[in-house]
């Protein structure tokens, strides 16, 4: 109760010297006359009472709109409609600028200050669930597992019709949360649903280029070239060892019925990156070498040795219970995680 | 028939076929390794919890993870660019950069881009998280397509890949030594 005293307190004091506030709003709008239908705006420029409730539950509304018949088809959706309708709304979310636009994961009643001063950089989630259910949500990572949502919209595509739904919202003096890119977010995807084609085509790749090669840390320097020797001992016939590796998924460069050789991270550096497995009886003998020059191609090789060694682990082990890994321990660790 | 082909756009799905006759670990086990050939960078966070007036510091590994079975429903399998606590499991949607998600297509669906017969898979960008400056952990994300695309073309000469980004270039990838503050 005293706590609840204190932050009472607190706020009356920071609205009393802060316009725009909840404390200046019930005076203003008590002068309107009831059903005041013009938005009434605070120096500040920002719409308050009832009027700006009322403007905000009807910008809230679903929408509905047509999906263009060049989306729609015949056959199975994923491939006559889906993917170039996940083109447009891509294209539509990229469309909203996301500039300056900054969240808060603080709720309830805040003072002006405090919001302005713990507020990040927004965050936009898109994420398809289906081909044709999609959802999209502002805010910011609210420090404890969970996303602090300004607001989050849902799309589902029928057979003819794009409808566009917000699901959850925040609201500060009754006005919407960053509702300038909820509008546009909702407007361009009906948009570019309705029309079958997109206002920038080139968007997605110039987002790619802009957000490719920023920089990368690591916990430590890259490996040094290194040979790495180990063994599998294991009493699975040669035939039974075979069908088990050919699961392992790493690129297989070569293998006749003694031995195979697998390329490690990049495949631009298969000619030094490599792991090779001897198949004999009781015993898999395996030779990886990392030597490749550039950092980034050594890092994804030892992250593929380690990888690959578990992998042949689990299949093997799979089918002999007693298999042995007889090699160094730090590569018998598998994947970091 | 011109194949679609945008090879800059990270975004956009991949289509993969490999011939019938293949003897190869198949869609799933490729992107699984392709996962976890991707290097483990690590990152910093730093902010305020809910309720907390202290402000935390706390190293993360910046993973690419994957998801199979029934938890990849509706898809066959996924992956995802998680900043991850060490050893801390299960942690929500708000540390993901992006996800992949791979789907098996029915025999046929693809063609004339695809013979009939070929199997065949779409890689597409599930979730994306988009920030002022971009899509984060993009080189990640261009580096799961390339070892994905790669493990499916050395399957068979005849098998095809394309779509979306799929190539590599080194450029793409930066370090830096020092600790570079992430704020929430």
């Amino acid at each position: 109760m005293a706590g609840a005293d204190r932050g009472e307190r607190a706020g009356q004091d920071f609205d009393t010297f802060l316009p725009g506030s909840a404390r200046h709003g019930p005076p203003i709008l008590a002068a309107l006359p009831q059903g005041h239908l013009v938005p009434y705006r605070l120096p500040g420029g920002q719409l308050v009472g009832f009027v700006a409730k009322s403007a905000t539950k009807k910008r809230l509304q679903p929408l509905q709109g047509p999906l263009n018949p060049a989306l729609t088809g015949d056959g199975p959706w994923i491939t006559n409609g889906g993917v170039p309708a996940g083109g447009l709304i891509r294209s539509a979310v990229i469309a909203v600028d996301l500039h300056g636009a900054r969240s808060s994961s603080l709720r309830g009643r805040t003072s002006k200050i405090a919001g302005a001063f713990l507020g990040s950089a927004s965050n936009l989630w898109v994420q398809m669930w289906q081909p044709h259910e999609w959802s999209f949500t502002l805010g910011v990572n609210n420090g404890g597992n969970a996303i602090a949502a300004d607001w989050a919209v849902q799309l589902r595509l029928t057979d003819s019709t794009a409808q566009v739904s917000t699901t959850h919202y925040l609201t500060k003096d009754d006005v919407l949360v960053h509702g300038e890119q909820h509008d546009v977010l909702r407007n361009e995807i009906l948009r570019a649903l309705s029309l079958g084609k997109m206002e920038d085509p080139e968007c997605e790749t110039e987002l790619a280029h802009a957000s490719l090669g920023r920089r990368q840390e690591f916990a430590r320097p890259a490996r040094a070239p290194v040979t790495v020797d180990f063994a599998l001992r294991t009493k699975l016939e040669p035939q039974s060892a075979w069908a088990r590796l050919n699961l392992v998924g790493h690129r297989l460069l070569q293998r006749d019925e003694r031995q195979g050789v697998w390329g490690l991270g990049l495949p631009a550096y298969d000619d030094t990156d490599r792991v090779s497995i001897h198949v004999g009886p009781d015993r898999l003998t395996g030779r990886a070498v990392i030597a490749s020059e550039p950092t980034l191609a050594r890092r994804a090789a030892e992250a593929g040795l380690l990888s690959f060694i578990a992998r042949a682990r689990f299949l093997l082990g799979r089918e002999d219970p007693d298999l042995h890994y007889e090699g160094p321990d730090e590569w018998a660790t598998g994947p970091v995680l | 028939m011109n194949r679609w082909d945008e090879p800059d756009n990270i975004f956009a799905p991949l289509i993969a076929a490999v011939p019938p006759d293949a003897e190869w670990s198949g869609f799933g086990n490729a992107l699984i390794v392709a996962a976890e050939s991707v290097p483990v960078a690590t990152v910093v966070y730093s902010g305020k919890r809910p309720n907390s007036i202290h402000r935390y510091r706390e190293v993360r590994h910046r993973v690419v993870y994957t998801v199979v079975g029934d938890n990849a429903k509706p898809f066959s399998a996924r992956a995802a660019c998680i900043d991850k606590l060490p050893d801390v499991p299960g942690e929500g949607i708000v540390y993901e950069s992006w996800q992949l998600a791979m789907t098996r297509l029915k025999e046929g669906l693809c063609t004339p881009a695809v013979p009939a017969d070929f199997l065949t898979a779409i890689l597409e960008c599930r979730m994306m998280r988009l920030t002022e400056s971009g899509q984060p952990c993009a080189a990640q994300l261009a580096l799961t397509r390339h070892l994905w695309a790669s493990a499916v073309r050395a399957a068979s000469p005849r098998a095809l890949v394309f779509g979306g980004q799929h190539r590599w270039d080194d450029a793409w990838w930066k370090e830096i030594a020092p600790h570079q503050e992430v704020s929430e």
